[in-house]
């Protein structure tokens, strides 16, 4: 399948290509891809104009400063599963990121580009809401912030405007937290068919135990859209996970929090495929819940 | 007419064999998500002589990962109007080598007695053997459950309703 004609222009910097976005109807900005392209080959995507920002100075690389770390919007997933201080403090976003696709993928395609792209299947999106990041959106008028629980409104569809740019994505560094990213890999695609991600944060009581302050989860894959998990984040507030309760005690109780994860959904709200439906992604949405849960909670004992 | 020497001819053996063999297969089956495992694969195959071993085991190692492929994986989805729901690579499941097990081959050598090579076929003599081992071991594996047939592609979701999911 090829693509349809389109005009493809060379952006000079990132004020350049958002006048060339803002003064062609229909264009579109590129920087891997490897989103868009695909999509433009099967006809489920259509532009007449292809703005290149691909090697754009200035918008990769990650910054730590302020408690909070800077990834540049066309850096890589490859560059974000390997740097040290995403792993130490987002570390969802690493596990989401070297989950992704395969090497070629990783090396090409940019985190700006899959949180713009809004595939309800993608990994990033859940370590994104987990983590409670923000984006840094650049239009001709100047520049907003998006919340993460903003972003996402269904398969595709994503608040960044095609005449937009993300500039930055922005994670805070929080004290005494962890988190983790599961994924089951859809076989058809290699896609996320349920991917769950966990950002616990701890308050640490006179016994030296740690009890559950916040808890953000997310999911991703199973559902129409990417979504936090309201109802296991209530069960696990308050929660001891260390200290003189015992390791089964915490196993029992970090599954009855899992089991809360389908709350909220309709039949409607799963994706089902040619080899699943939306009883089974139901039945396996708490069990990667739970997993990502666990890892959570080990990667913390093992930064300690 | 140009000068040359030409010569055909024809050979017509007065019978055949066939290539024969024997594959085992070990699984793991995850009743909670329905995923299977296949801890290992041996094949012992037999197409009589070998002339290329290389050639005989990279046939056998495409054949098997075929089988695999339509027990597991592989699967045509139509609508209720006859319509194709699997027609690009992202709705058709093809096993990528990350999701397919070791190998361990073996060959026996029993030469055809009907031609002067005493070579027979080896081409899909893998396909053939792979996919009914592999859903044999998975139905051994669910017999528990009182499972005592299921169709193909055996995909983690057929699993999990053959041992009781989504009743
Ligand atoms: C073979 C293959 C396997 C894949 N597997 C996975 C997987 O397992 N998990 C997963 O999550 N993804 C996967 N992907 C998808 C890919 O990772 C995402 O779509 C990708 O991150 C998009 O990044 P990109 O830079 O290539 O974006 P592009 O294709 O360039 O753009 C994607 C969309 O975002 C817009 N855009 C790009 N950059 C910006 C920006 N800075 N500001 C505003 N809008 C922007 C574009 O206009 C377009 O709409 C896979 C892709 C391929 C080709």
């Amino acid at each position: 399948m090829y693509a349809p004609e389109f005009e493809y222009r060379r952006a000079e910097s990132v004020e350049h290509a958002l006048e060339l976005l803002a003064a062609h109807e229909d264009a579109r900005p590129i920087a891997g891809a490897h989103g868009l392209l695909p999509r433009l080959r099967t006809g489920e995507e259509s532009a007449s104009v292809l703005v290149d920002i691909g090697h754009l100075d200035g918008l990769t690389g990650i910054d730590e400063r302020d408690d909070t770390i800077r990834i540049g919007a066309l850096t890589t997933h490859a560059e974000i599963a390997g740097s040290d201080p995403v792993r130490e403090h987002a570390g969802a976003m690493a596990d989401a990121a070297s989950e992704l696709g395969d090497p070629q993928v990783r090396n090409g395609a940019t985190i700006g580009g899959n949180l713009a792209h809004g595939d309800a299947r993608a990994d990033l999106p859940a370590a994104f809401l987990a983590l409670d990041g923000e984006l840094v959106v650049r239009g001709v008028d100047g520049d907003r912030t998006v919340p993460a629980t903003d972003l996402f409104k269904g398969h595709f569809r994503t608040v960044v405007a095609p005449h937009e740019l993300i500039t930055e994505v922005r994670l805070p560094i929080e004290d005494e937290s962890t988190s983790a990213y599961v994924k089951r890999r859809n076989p058809l695609s290699g896609y996320a068919l349920v991917g769950v991600s966990a950002c616990l944060g701890f308050a640490v009581t006179d016994d030296d135990a740690r009890t559950v302050e916040t808890a953000r989860v997310a999911v991703t894959g199973a559902t129409t859209k990417p979504s936090r998990l309201p109802g296991v984040e209530a069960a696990l507030a308050g929660m001891t996970v260390d200290g003189e309760a015992g390791r089964l005690d915490e196993t029992d109780r970090l599954t009855g929090a899992a089991a809360r994860a389908t709350e909220g959904f309709e039949a409607d709200d799963y994706r089902a495929d040619s080899q699943t439906s939306p009883e089974y992604l139901a039945h396996l949405l708490p069990v990667y819940t739970e997993q990502a849960l666990h890892r959570a909670v080990e990667g913390y004992r093992r930064s300690r | 007419m140009d000068p040359g020497l030409e010569e055909t001819n024809f050979y017509d053996p007065e019978n055949f064999t066939y290539p024969f063999g024997t594959h085992v297969a070990v699984v793991e089956v995850d009743p909670g998500t329905g995923d299977i495992e296949i801890e290992r694969y041996v094949a012992v195959d037999d197409c009589g002589e070998i002339i290329n071993p290389l050639i005989v085991e990279g046939q056998v190692h495409g054949g098997i990962a075929q089988g695999i492929a339509a027990a597991l994986y592989e699967g045509a989805a139509h609508d209720e109007h006859a319509r194709l729901q699997t027609r690009r690579m992202d709705e058709y499941a093809v096993p990528h080598a990350t999701m397919l097990p070791d190998y361990e081959t073996d060959t026996t050598v029993t030469p055809s007695p009907h031609n002067p090579l005493g070579v027979k076929g080896v081409g899909e003599s893998a396909t053939i053997a792979a996919a009914p081992t592999v859903v044999s071991a998975v139905v051994d594996a669910l017999e528990p459950f009182g499972v005592d047939h299921l169709d193909m592609p055996i995909t983690p979701m057929a699993v999990w309703r053959a041992t009781g999911g989504g009743r």
